[in-house]
C-alpha cells in the first residue's frame, strides 16, 4: 500500500533529477538535491517558520471563515427561498470571477496583510455553500418524516438526520476548498507581497533569480497544504465517526 | 377516541376514500385489512398527520403522541442499534429501558453494530422496538411483520401487546392470522370507496 504511494513519487523525483542534470543549468531547472539542501538551510532560520505561520494562519483563517459562513448561508438558503435567490447569483459571480481581479480589488480596499484571508474566503465560500445546500436538498424525505412522527428535537434532527447525510457533501467541499485556498492564497501573497509571508519569499526568489529558493518554497507550500488537508479531513472523519458512535452525547 | 368524519382522499383521478367515517375506541386494537393499493397506508399517513384528507376531518389525534412503524424501516443506517433506539428517547427513564427492549427484541448481541449490516428481519425488529420505546398514546404499524418468520412474529406480537397496553394500536396487514395473534378488530377498507 505504502509502496503504491511512494514509488510514483520516487519516479517523478528521479525524472526531475535526470532532466535537471541533462539541462545542467540551475537557473532553468534546479535539481531536487539542490532544493533539498536549500530547504534544510531555510529550516534553520526562524523567519522560515514565521513565514509559514503567517501565511497558514491567514489562509486557514479565510478557509474556516468561509466554512462557517458557508454552512450558515446554506442552512438559511435551504430554509428560505428568498435567501437562496439572493445568494445563487452572488456565488455564481464569485466562482466565475478571476482570482486576479479579486486580488487587485482587495489591494485597493484593504491592507495587503489581510489579503490572503479574503482571497481564501472568496475561493472557498461558494464551494462550501453549494455543497452543503445540495446535501440538505438531497435529504432523505422518508427519514425527515420519521423525525417528524417521532417529534425529534432540533438537536436530534441535526445529529441523527442532517449531519450524517450532509457530511459527505461537506467533506468533498473541504477537500476541494483546502487545495484551492492554498493556491489562491499564495498567489494573492505573491501579488500583494505582505511582509513576512510565503508569497513575499516567492517574490524575492523571482526577483533575485534564486531558483533553489523558489522550488524550496513551492515544496513547502505543497507539503503544508497536504498535511493540513490530511489533518482537517481526519478530524472531520473523526467527528462523523464519533457522532455515529454516540461518543459526543 | 379517534373519529374519522366524512374523510375523502384521492390522488388524481384515483379515489382512495370517499365520505369515509369510522371510530376507534380508546385502548382498541385494530387491524386494517384490504388489498394492495386500497389505501391502508394512506389512512395511516393521515392519522400520522403526514397527509391531509381532501375533505372531512379526523378528531382525537391533535396533541396525541402517535408513533409509527413505517412500511419501510426508516432507520438510521450508519448508527448502531442502540443509537437507533436512543434517538427517540426523551427522558432518562426511557433511555434506561433500551437494554430491556434490546433483550426483548433479541438484539443485545448486536447493540453496537451499525444497523446497515443487519438482516431485514433484524431491522424490522428495531423499527418495532423504536416505536414501542418512544413515548406514545397511539401506535400505528404499517405491515410490521413483513420479513419476519412465524416464531419471530409471535415473539414480536407478545412484545407489542406488552408495550401497547391501554394505547390505541392500529396495524395494517394482509394476514388473517395477525388479527388472531393481536386479538384485534378488523377494518376492511376495500368497501370504503366507490
Amino acid at each position: 500500500m505504502v509502496h503504491k504511494k511512494i514509488l510514483p513519487i520516487v519516479f517523478w523525483v528521479l525524472l526531475w533529477q535526470a532532466v535537471s542534470m541533462w539541462i545542467a543549468q540551475d537557473l532553468i531547472l534546479v535539481s531536487p538535491c539542490a532544493v533539498g539542501l536549500r530547504l534544510l538551510e531555510l529550516m534553520q532560520e526562524a523567519s522560515f517558520w514565521k513565514s509559514i505561520l503567517f501565511s497558514a494562519s491567514r489562509i486557514l483563517g479565510g478557509f474556516f471563515l468561509a466554512a462557517g459562513i458557508g454552512i450558515l448561508a446554506a442552512i438559511t438558503a435551504a430554509r428560505f427561498a428568498w435567501c437562496r435567490a439572493l445568494l445563487t447569483p452572488m456565488t455564481a459571480a464569485i466562482k466565475a470571477t478571476p482570482v486576479a481581479s479579486f486580488i487587485i480589488l482587495v489591494l485597493f480596499w484593504f491592507s495587503s496583510e489581510w489579503l490572503s484571508v479574503l482571497i481564501s474566503f472568496l475561493m472557498v465560500f461558494p464551494f462550501i455553500y453549494a455543497n452543503v445546500l445540495q446535501g440538505i436538498s438531497d435529504m432523505d424525505k422518508q427519514l425527515l418524516e420519521m423525525g417528524q412522527v417521532f417529534a425529534l428535537s432540533y438537536g436530534k434532527k441535526i445529529r441523527y438526520l442532517y449531519a450524517p447525510q450532509v457530511f459527505p457533501y461537506l467533506r468533498a467541499a473541504f477537500a476541494t476548498g483546502l487545495g484551492m485556498c492554498w493556491k489562491a492564497g499564495t498567489a494573492a501573497e505573491v501579488i500583494g507581497i505582505p511582509d513576512g509571508s510565503i508569497g513575499e519569499r516567492l517574490q524575492e526568489a523571482k526577483i533575485y533569480l534564486q531558483m533553489p529558493d523558489l522550488f524550496a518554497w513551492t515544496v513547502v507550500i505543497i507539503v503544508v497544504s497536504l498535511l493540513v488537508e490530511k489533518v482537517i479531513l481526519w478530524l472531520l472523519d473523526w467527528c462523523d465517526r464519533s457522532n455515529k458512535r454516540g461518543a459526543f452525547w | 377516541m379517534i373519529r374519522l368524519q366524512h374523510v375523502s382522499k384521492q390522488y388524481g383521478e384515483y379515489i382512495i376514500f370517499s365520505d369515509f367515517s369510522y371510530e376507534i375506541e380508546d385502548g382498541a386494537r385494530l387491524c386494517i385489512m384490504g388489498r394492495s393499493g386500497r389505501g391502508k397506508t394512506t389512512l395511516l399517513r393521515m392519522l400520522l398527520n403526514l397527509e391531509k384528507p381532501d375533505h372531512g376531518y379526523i378528531e382525537g389525534i391533535k396533541d396525541k403522541k402517535i408513533r409509527a412503524v413505517f412500511q419501510e424501516n426508516r432507520l438510521l443506517p450508519d448508527f448502531s442499534v442502540r443509537e437507533n433506539l436512543r434517538c427517540v428517547c426523551r427522558t432518562k427513564q426511557q433511555t434506561a429501558q433500551i437494554s430491556k427492549m434490546l433483550e426483548k427484541l433479541d438484539l443485545t448481541a448486536w447493540e453496537h453494530q451499525p444497523v446497515s449490516v443487519l438482516s431485514g428481519g433484524m431491522q424490522r425488529r428495531i423499527a418495532i422496538g423504536r416505536a414501542l420505546l418512544a413515548e406514545s398514546d397511539i401506535l400505528v404499524f404499517d405491515e410490521p411483520f413483513s420479513g419476519l418468520d412465524l416464531q419471530t412474529k409471535r415473539n414480536m406480537v407478545q412484545v407489542i401487546l406488552e408495550y401497547a397496553k391501554e394505547k390505541i394500536l392500529i396495524v395494517t396487514t394482509h394476514m388473517p392470522e395477525d388479527v388472531a395473534l393481536l386479538g384485534a378488530k378488523v377494518l376492511q377498507i376495500d368497501e370504503t370507496k366507490f
